[in-house]
């Protein structure tokens, strides 16, 4: 088994807590060294192999390795232990299931974006960028799609829809109410486009719309909770299925948000690692097509631009209608 | 209540000295608790998940005493904690083998301190009607940085946010490492804002849990009869909340894989439920380009890894190439779910 390398948090965003030091090289009292060393270890898993049913809520951790021989000639046939390569490789993706926000600052982590979005001084050059974009967005919904070879018409209509949704706040958050009651009413009266989601993705949609259309101030710190929401039911919408149109969803929000954060100024890395596991989805998985390599890579090019001290909006607004305008295979 | 405990005198002429008592207890009480005695440096020994395995290991944090009896710190901090010890700002030492309660979502835990200590009772602040009024009061932020004792900060609230149930107090207290379940008081220390768990080095801001949130788990706390630290955070079974499953069928050669974005420090849990019988498969643990942990299955696995920081991991299934036959079957990512063990 591979030991885990003891390092300094990583990233912008760290949990203050736990120095984490391996025992022999902290200064234990000996009271403290004793349970954590040798003579009060904690128990090693059991060699049984966990009833791990996903749904139950206590299991034992099993061991894993060396593998114990299958019965079977088929299996012998099997190493005791895969390939760096093999493993490391991304070659045979054939299915990706994102998971977005786990740790110990996870739920912070979403209102570290809320608080950002809170405190931050909108950019106006930046957001006449989001603004220039929002344009853009209804009239690639119009359309009428059909790019992506594995991608029905239906799914990539769910992706610019979801663009769309997501300038929503960066038109309010700029005070560009007009623009953003407008963009939200025609979403609203094609969010037919959305019935393949699950519940829950669907209400996120009619939130991020409801942003556009609120006579009052919005407070900024709803839309780092309305992105929440959505990326969350886009995550569980994946597992459920349809996995192709819950993928278009979470891409479409996170690049229509992106522009939101351009507008902020500054970099945003928590908000530009969700990207990340979305980019592998469209990448790898194989419910999508080359197309969607093309969505992919402009992602990543907004990512690393997000990830910089001042990003560009002229730049990331460029990669957003360039997803707009993706082709298809 | 801290005078009411102290100037419970009544119908008597009072004398000089006694004045004098008592003038300097009102001014103790108003300048708050004393906050060396009252803020522990915490030390906790206890392990970290290595897929299959474990690996013992140490860590610092910190904690505050809301009574004699019990200390408040971070989710984080009291997690997989076997054993703990405090020590105030004047060298008196406390252990704790059990815990009260423990809300991961909160990032709170409760602990019971082994015998009495002698603090005060700290006020914990109620939620005003508006948490956003408070922005603008002073802060008083005291945490075990780098594990080298008790540091003092200052700052103030910045802002109030996230939904009631989980709001999150931010402050400008330039507080660090080893500063996690700490106290943020008030400026003159008379009452407990929250509990600091995190930092944000980009906006250069503090995050606490709210002492009206705190409330709800000591609360829970009162109710409960207290666990083990040992059994608490037993490794060898342990509870887990599944944020994801998902069904699959792999052919020979054939992959799935779980991109997981890790913010702060996290216990992941991976389960594999097999439909297929000897059907080994593969895995692995990735972050960026390099290989975590690597091994091969061929039963049903229950495994968790405790990530080292924030970033991108993936957790990869393969059906090895040599195999010949499709493996099906069931697979959940998720977290540790300690609260199910504490009563």
């Amino acid at each position: 088994m591979m030991k885990f390398k003891q390092s300094k948090l990583a990233g912008r965003f760290a949990t203050l807590g736990t120095t984490a030091l391996v025992a022999a090289s902290l200064a234990l009292t000996p009271a403290l060294a004793s349970a954590a060393g040798k003579k009060k270890a904690p128990p090693r898993p059991t060699k049984e192999a966990a009833k791990a049913e996903p749904k139950k809520e206590e299991a034992k951790p099993a061991e894993a390795k060396p593998a114990e021989a299958p019965p079977t000639t088929t299996a012998a046939a099997i190493p005791a232990e895969p390939t760096d390569e093999l493993i490391l490789s991304g070659d045979n993706v054939v299915a990706v299931q994102p998971v977005f926000m786990v740790g110990a600052g996870a739920e912070a982590g979403w209102y570290d974006m809320a608080a950002y979005v809170s405190g931050a001084k909108v950019d106006k050059a930046a957001s006449a960028e989001a603004a220039k974009a929002a344009i853009a967005a209804p009239k690639a919904i119009d359309k009428g799609f059909g790019f992506a070879g594995a991608s029905s018409a239906k799914d990539v209509r769910v992706l610019h829809q979801a663009i769309a949704l997501g300038f929503v706040p960066s038109l309010v958050i700029a005070g560009q109410a007009e623009k953003a009651k407008s963009l939200a009413t025609g979403l609203v009266s094609s969010m037919d486009a959305l019935s393949d989601l699950t519940p829950e993705t669907q209400e996120s949609a009619k939130l991020f719309a409801a942003l556009g259309l609120a006579d009052k101030k919005v407070k900024e710190e709803l839309v780092g909770m309305i992105f929440a929401r959505a990326m969350r039911a886009g995550m569980k919408g994946i597992a459920d299925g349809p996995q192709r149109a819950h993928g278009y969803y979470v891409a479409g929000v996170w690049t229509g948000m992106s522009l939101l954060f351009a507008s902020l100024g500054g970099k945003s890395e928590t908000f530009a690692d969700l990207a990340e596991p979305i980019c592998v989805l469209l990448d790898k998985d194989a419910a999508f097509g080359g197309a969607d390599r093309t969505i992919a890579s402009h992602m990543r090019t907004i990512a690393a631009e997000l990830k910089k001290e001042r990003p560009a909006a002229a730049t990331i607004r460029g990669e957003v209608e360039a997803i707009l305008n993706v082709k298809p295979d | 209540m801290r005078l009411a405990t102290h100037l419970a005198i009544t119908g008597k002429r009072l004398h000089l000295p006694l004045l004098l008592v008592l003038v300097a207890l009102t001014a103790t009480a108003c300048g708050g608790v004393d906050w060396r005695k009252q803020t522990v440096s915490l030390q906790a020994a206890g392990y970290q998940f290595q897929g299959t395995g474990i690996k013992p290991v140490g860590w610092n944090g910190s904690g505050v005493f809301i009574d004699e009896k019990t200390v408040v710190t971070n989710a984080h901090v009291a997690g997989k904690a076997l054993k703990m010890i405090g020590k105030d700002d004047y060298g008196t030492k406390y252990t704790f083998r059990q815990i009260l309660a423990y809300d991961g979502d909160l990032d709170i835990a409760v602990l019971k301190v082994q015998g009495t200590a002698e603090v005060d009772v700290l006020p914990l602040k109620e939620r005003p009607d508006d948490p956003k009024d408070l922005r603008g009061n002073k802060v008083l932020a005291i945490g075990n940085t780098g594990g080298m004792g008790l540091s003092r900060y200052t700052g103030e609230v910045t802002n109030v946010v996230g939904k009631r149930s989980q709001e999150n107090l931010v402050h400008s207290a330039d507080i660090s490492s080893g500063s996690s379940g700490g106290p943020l008081y008030d400026g003159d220390a008379g009452e407990l804002y929250g509990i600091n768990k995190s930092i944000n080095l980009h906006l250069r801001q503090s995050f606490a849990t709210p002492a009206w949130s705190v409330q709800k788990v000591v609360d829970k706390a009162r109710r409960a009869g207290g666990t083990d630290l040992t059994e608490a955070f037993k490794p060898a079974e342990f509870p887990m909340q599944l944020d994801v499953k998902r069904s699959f069928c792999l052919e020979p050669g054939q992959k799935i894989i779980a991109p997981v974005q890790v913010v702060g420090t996290a216990d992941l849990v991976a389960a594999v439920k097999f439909q297929t019988e000897n059907t080994p498969l593969f895995f692995g643990l990735v972050r960026g380009n390099s290989l975590m942990s690597k091994g091969v299955i061929s039963k049903d696995l229950l495994a968790a890894w405790t990530l080292p920081g924030s970033g991108v991991y993936a957790a990869i299934l393969v059906n090895p190439p040599q195999a010949t036959a499709k493996a099906c079957g069931a697979v959940g990512v998720g977290r540790m779910a300690w609260e199910k063990r504490i009563h």
